[in-house]
């Protein structure tokens, strides 16, 4: 199970998930972090209801992903490793040990590193810096995109070819996540993705 | 730096996975066999469906059932599970199907989450039966026998933040 993607009908998803006395701040918020902002338009076709969506992996394989966005973009010393266990310390050392630490820039890694693993939700238009409300998170999908093309072009992967299972390291890892989340944006971009 | 509030599926499977390890678990000794994020994901993999950690299930230190354990984490005042204990039903039941023989006689199946889906006590009363409807209304092909010897394997656990003291 674990974190999966799912495509939803953004005002659909606010009635399900925010309170009625809570909505109206939540619409604030946005229009305060997206100027111009209309909550119509964003659209969402019937077929997308199919709960087959596609799973990224367990939370502890996006997390790989996520150190390895943080090792190769920051001083990897800074993460806070206080709540890791065994698995994922070895993973941080095998990219320490493998990749350039704090070597590239990565353009919108913030809606990447700095929102939810999970009931993180998507918004397929460009702004700067990802915001909170409550537990859910709110990222830019456009900034995901390139920030994933940028994660593509570091370590030299296309990100539209095919999920590799025969490799099985974390650097794979990390690129099979990248693909998935990639893949499945790039299908319908305007549409609006949950982490769920 | 992350925050660890950026984390909160990882944090809450983190959790899971030493409330687990070396647990009694259906009567058996158990310990972490497979996780789903290195070499040892092969082990949490059973007719083609991947799960989340997969743990030995041990008698007098010999493994005789796998449990194969599927994790999720929603928001306890907004979030809704049910979409998701809907899929892991459908998956077990598939990945029961199509396993081999040997793994299908071992296998048991944990859907492990901090809320309850919405439906759990029907579930409880009888698994197969339940199951059952959610293929119906799937339109998944149902082999009675397989679902039949599904009943006893497939279990759903709520671990609350709260009881597993994630902070």
């Amino acid at each position: 199970m674990g974190l999966n993607l799912r495509r939803v009908d953004f005002p659909d998803w606010i009635e399900i998930s925010i309170s009625k006395k809570e909505r109206q701040d939540l619409i604030h918020l946005i229009y305060q972090n997206i100027p111009g902002y209309n909550p119509n338009c964003f659209p969402y076709d019937d077929e997308d209801e199919d709960f087959n969506y596609p799973r990224v992996g367990s939370y502890g394989v996006y997390n790989t992903f996520r150190v390895c966005l943080e090792v190769l973009t920051g001083d990897p010393l800074e993460i806070d490793i206080s709540d890791f266990d065994n698995f994922e310390l070895r993973i941080l050392d095998y990219f320490k040990e493998n990749l350039e630490n704090n070597s590239i820039e990565i353009p919108y890694v913030r809606h990447i590193l700095l929102t939810s693993d999970c009931e993180n939700v998507l918004l397929p238009v460009a702004f700067d810096q990802p915001f909170w409300f409550h537990d859910f998170s709110f990222s830019s999908s456009i900034g995901v995109m390139r920030a994933l093309e940028s994660f593509a072009d570091a370590l030299n992967f296309n990100l539209c070819e095919p999920i590799d299972q025969n490799e099985l390291d974390p650097i794979t890892t990390a690129k099979n996540v990248s693909k998935i989340i990639y893949q499945f944006i790039n299908e319908k971009p305007d549409v609006v993705v949950e982490f769920c | 730096m992350r925050e660890r509030n950026h984390e909160k599926g990882a944090k809450y499977q983190r959790y899971v996975k030493y409330w687990l390890d070396k647990r009694p678990f259906l009567g058996y000794d158990s310990d972490i066999f497979g996780d789903a994020y290195d070499v040892s994901c092969k082990a949490t993999m059973i007719g083609g469906i991947s799960y989340d950690i997969s743990m030995h299930l041990k008698k007098d230190h010999n493994t005789l059932k796998i449990l194969y354990i599927e994790c999720k984490y929603r928001d306890e005042v907004s979030g809704t599970i049910d979409a998701e204990f809907r899929k892991f039903l459908i998956d077990s039941y598939n990945a029961f199907k199509c396993a081999e023989n040997d793994d299908a006689n071992a296998a048991q199946f944990c859907f492990i989450s901090n809320i309850s889906p919405s439906k759990l006590h029907e579930f409880m009363r009888s698994p197969q039966n339940y199951t059952k409807c959610e293929l119906e209304k799937n339109n998944v092909q149902i082999d009675n026998d397989k679902l039949l010897r599904l009943n006893d394997r497939i279990h759903a656990l709520i671990l609350s933040k709260t009881i597993l003291g994630v902070e």
